[in-house]
């Protein structure tokens, strides 16, 4: 994209005023948006990325910006202009770009530019059709369809030049039910950092079911007594309550500035004992996967607790410094337009010893969370809070009446130790991250989890 | 780009009409921690969009790049376009007759230097870790500052423009206190860089983190309840989709067909006022070039009006409300939308209640809550009130409602609207019931 004789140059530029540390981060992204309502295609949109940001560090101080133009005149101007807010003598840094070849853990076979809309859009259709289809009760079902292709060069001043490819798909449907006047949504996702083979692989017509099944179940259902109560938080999804509850308070972003409830707490007990959450970048082909984070960095499998005990941090290149704290392959930004930090990739608990049957057969009176909502935490805090999008009683270890309308909420040092059961069928779900270095595709898991003792809020009477 | 090049071979190619909208920003952002400049960030961006009615259906294309060939972009643009299977109807606006003119303002960015403005920070700090001794951490104090130019030029002759400037502190402040932790963030958006007043943003983080201090549950019943301000504008920015041209369409709102029609209380009047002086948002033109002018959405109580782009007004057979603004694609959005203000203060709203709550802060709403229905649950923080006072602070609770429900149960409007900086605002509202979860 730029080469590297160019991106010698400016980084050189880059240190000329007493900085440590100086990278380039280009990217040139496509991206397209498709929607079906009520079974017309309705959008077709493309956008394209195409910036490049430099960055220079002089200990943990940071200097940063961007610009649309690839040419080395602009990259020069800006190289000069940042470096110029960093005052002090060049330290005569020497260092000679090395092209760095990243790793394979992501790949596409059938890349997004290589398919017709139409192509695209029959997903769409036939993941319509099934949602549609399922019930008289489903009144619109909305479906979305997201692809990108971002390249990307990353170089910088310890030697680094490493390009890469990413390629995110995620295909979605809402279904809205209309029981008596009373209308309800339901909606998931399919992502992964794949190309289009994804959806070939899955069974777009039973998961367009379960959406619209969850929809007109949530129609039908009743409002949600608050309260305190035992809550059974089911896979996939529920995985949102680590993310949310604890990984957040474990980035660099808030533990170098001691903003972090989890501060200081390396190496002590922090969850119950059946308690491990690891945080894995490495997962072949999954949407919070990449072969090299945004900083060039190969990405690493976090073990973040283990058997209850604080293990680790998320950790980027500047907070490393601060931190002293390795770097855990985790920086990673929106795009060219945010400075990178440490994040999450794919987020989860690690399978226990119980089984699903055996918590809810366990469990006399209680919550099962079969669906999450998003959510999230004050890091400072630790409050979280969560959306309940599908979910029922149990009732003397049987699930029983559907339940609309409830959020859990908490704080993340009490929930981990509330944790008494974990099942053996960990799966994913994916999501959008929002935080300081924008918002990022990032994948949620766990195994059916029980939690003690949560509150849960809802509008239903007693 | 030569934007008149590509509208001329775009209609050369068959292209029914075409739009390039333009937008060049320019923005600093400064963030200290402890005494230090931390991060400092010089962004400029050059973003164009263009959008083209092709056999009946308009495609959206965006790009950064400027060497795009033209070529590229107007078959991208039909192939988009072939793809669209809607029977909506789309419209390449020519221009209003007349638009409003807005009160110049002076911003005074560029003549502070840089030196200044990080020392504004500096002070900022300084007064904050000064005014109370539980203030253990003060995690984000930055100055941003943003000057943005809109272009819009089209094949109907349209060629007008548009530029905001406007600059933001931010300050975030952690109080501990006997094992309890409580933060309190404020953030001001001014158009003019003198009305940035350290003191007072320092003062209120602060007050929000400390008071909070010790802060516990309540017993979980239905209890009288003031939404502050702030929390009150977020309410309704959660809900704002029911009145938008673009959920009618998508029959995502259960407002359909109620126009004319008591949906609140009498005393409720939601406004829409791209004019507004002193918002970041205000603009005499919408992003598809039609006139903005101030609306009622929800007058006495009675539902007004959808707030319309080109687009969803033509579906409804309607004029544009000039409410087009630019996402993705256009889609009808409020521009300074907010529920207008009552006579008693927020203090004359508490001491008129014998137990109830007083809430500063609902969290989650982006996932707790159901614009079609109305309904959420949100957790929530505040104070709990007693004969008239405020008690003690409360949190970890959770507040359930439905939105439209809730605007017939109103005990008293509040005089203290507060319009945010994303251009959504409300008083505190005083309402005389709600379900309230907690430990």
């Amino acid at each position: 994209m730029i080469k590297k004789e160019i991106c010698q140059q400016v980084l050189e530029e880059c240190l000329k005023t007493g900085g440590d540390f100086a990278e380039i981060f280009a990217e040139d992204t496509c991206k397209n948006n498709y929607e079906l309502t009520g079974g017309k295609v309705t959008q077709a949109n493309t956008q394209n990325l195409h910036g490049v940001a430099i960055r220079i560090l002089k200990g943990f101080k940071e200097v940063n910006g961007y610009t649309n133009d690839f040419s080395l005149d602009s990259m020069l101007k800006l190289a000069k202009s940042l470096s110029e807010a960093v005052s002090g003598e060049n330290l005569g840094i020497k260092f000679t770009l090395q092209e760095e070849k990243p790793a394979c853990i992501v790949k596409a076979i059938k890349k997004p530019s290589s398919l017709t809309n139409d192509e695209k859009i029959a997903y769409m259709k036939k993941l319509y059709n099934a949602t549609k289809e399922y019930s008289d009760e489903v009144s619109q079902v909305i479906c979305t369809l997201t692809d990108e292709e971002q390249h990307v060069l990353i170089a910088n001043t310890l030697g680094k030049y490493i390009e890469d490819d990413r390629h995110h798909v995620r295909l979605g449907a809402n279904a809205i039910a209309n029981y008596n006047g009373q209308m309800q949504t339901a909606s998931d996702t399919i992502g992964g950092n794949s190309g289009y083979e994804l959806f070939d692989d899955k069974d777009l017509v039973k998961f367009g079911q379960d959406i619209a099944k969850a929809a007109v179940t949530m129609a039908h259902a009743d409002e949600m007594v608050g309260g305190v109560y035992t809550v059974v938080i089911h896979n996939g999804f529920g995985g949102v309550l680590l993310h949310e509850a604890c990984v957040h308070s474990l980035e660099a972003t808030s533990v170098a500035k001691g903003a972090s409830v989890f501060c200081g707490k390396l190496g002590q007990k922090i969850a119950s004992d059946i308690v491990t959450a690891i945080d894995d970048g490495t997962r072949e082909n999954q949407w919070g996967s990449l072969n090299c984070d945004d900083e060039g960095n190969p990405t690493h499998k976090n073990v973040l607790i283990e058997n209850g005990i604080l293990k680790s941090y998320l950790v980027d290149y500047r907070n490393s410094r601060k931190m002293n704290h390795p770097i855990t392959g985790s920086s990673r930004r929106q795009n060219y337009r945010y400075s990178p930090t440490s994040r999450m990739t794919n987020t989860f608990f690690a399978p226990g010893n119980d089984s699903f049957e055996d918590i809810i057969k366990k469990t006399k009176f209680g919550l099962f969370a079969k669906k999450m909502g998003g959510g999230s935490v004050n890091p400072s805090t630790g409050e979280f809070n969560f959306a309940v999008n599908e979910g029922y009683m149990i009732e003397d270890g049987k699930i029983t009446k559907p339940v609309r309308g409830a959020t859990l909420v908490g704080s993340g040092a009490e929930v981990l130790l509330n944790i008494d059961m974990i099942a053996d069928n960990l799966s994913f779900g994916h999501g959008m991250c929002g935080s300081a270095s924008g918002s990022i595709p990032t994948d949620v898991g766990q195994p059916t989890i029980r939690v003690q003792n949560m509150v849960v809020g809802g509008r239903g009477a007693k | 780009m030569d934007f008149q090049k590509l509208i001329k071979k775009a209609k050369e190619e068959q292209i029914e009409d075409i739009e390039v909208y333009c937008e060049e920003n320019k923005n600093l952002r400064i963030e200290l921690f402890n005494g230090e400049v931390e991060k400092n960030s010089l962004q400029n961006s050059n973003v164009v969009s263009v959008r083209a009615i092709y056999n009946g259906k308009m495609a959206y294309l965006t790009f950064e790049d400027e060497n795009m060939d033209i070529e590229k972009v107007i078959a991208k643009l039909k192939e988009n376009a072939n793809s669209l299977t809607t029977l909506e109807e789309f419209e390449i606006f020519g221009g209003s007759e007349s638009y409003p003119e807005l009160p110049k303002v002076e911003s005074g960015l560029d003549k502070v230097s840089l030196l200044d403005k990080i020392n504004l920070l500096k002070e900022t700090e300084k007064i904050a870790k000064g005014l109370d001794k539980r203030i253990v951490l003060l995690p984000s104090c930055s100055y941003s500052e943003a000057h943005s130019k809109t272009t819009i030029v089209n094949s109907k002759g349209l060629n007008i423009s548009k530029s905001t400037e406007y600059a933001a502190l931010v300050l975030g402040a952690v109080a501990q206190e006997n094992g309890s932790t409580q933060d309190g963030f404020e953030v001001k958006v001014v158009l003019k860089y003198d009305e940035l007043d350290p003191k007072s943003i320092a003062e209120k983080a602060v007050k929000q983190a400390v008071s909070m201090l010790g802060a516990s549950g309540v017993e979980p019943k239905v209890y009288p309840l003031i939404i502050e301000n702030e929390a009150m504008s977020s309410l309704l920015g959660g809900f704002s989709s029911m009145f938008m041209g673009d959920a009618a369409i998508k029959k995502l709102t259960s407002l359909i067909g109620k126009e004319g029609e008591k949906i609140m209380q009498d005393c409720v009047n939601i406004i829409d006022d791209p004019l507004m002086p002193n918002s970041p948002n205000s603009q005499p033109f919408d992003d598809e070039g039609v006139a903005c002018y101030k609306k009622n959405v929800v007058e006495n109580g009675v539902f007004k009006t959808f707030l319309h782009s080109l687009k969803t007004a033509k579906y409804f057979k309607t004029k544009s409300t000039g409410n087009g603004v630019k996402q993705s694609s256009i889609v009808a959005s409020g521009i300074n939308l907010y529920i207008d203000k009552g006579n008693k203060s927020k203090e004359d709203l508490i001491a008129s209640t014998k137990e109830g709550l007083l809430i500063t802060d609902l969290s989650g709403l982006h996932a707790g809550l159901n614009p079609i229905s109305g309904d959420f649950s949100a957790q929530s923080s505040g104070y709990y009130i007693k004969d008239g006072k405020i008690d003690r602070p409360v949190t970890l609770i959770v507040v359930s409602g439905n939105f439209l429900k809730m605007m017939n149960d109103i005990e008293e409007i509040g005089s203290d609207l507060f319009i945010s900086p994303s251009g959504v605002g409300a008083p505190s509202i005083k309402f005389r019931g709600l379900p309230v979860s907690g430990k």
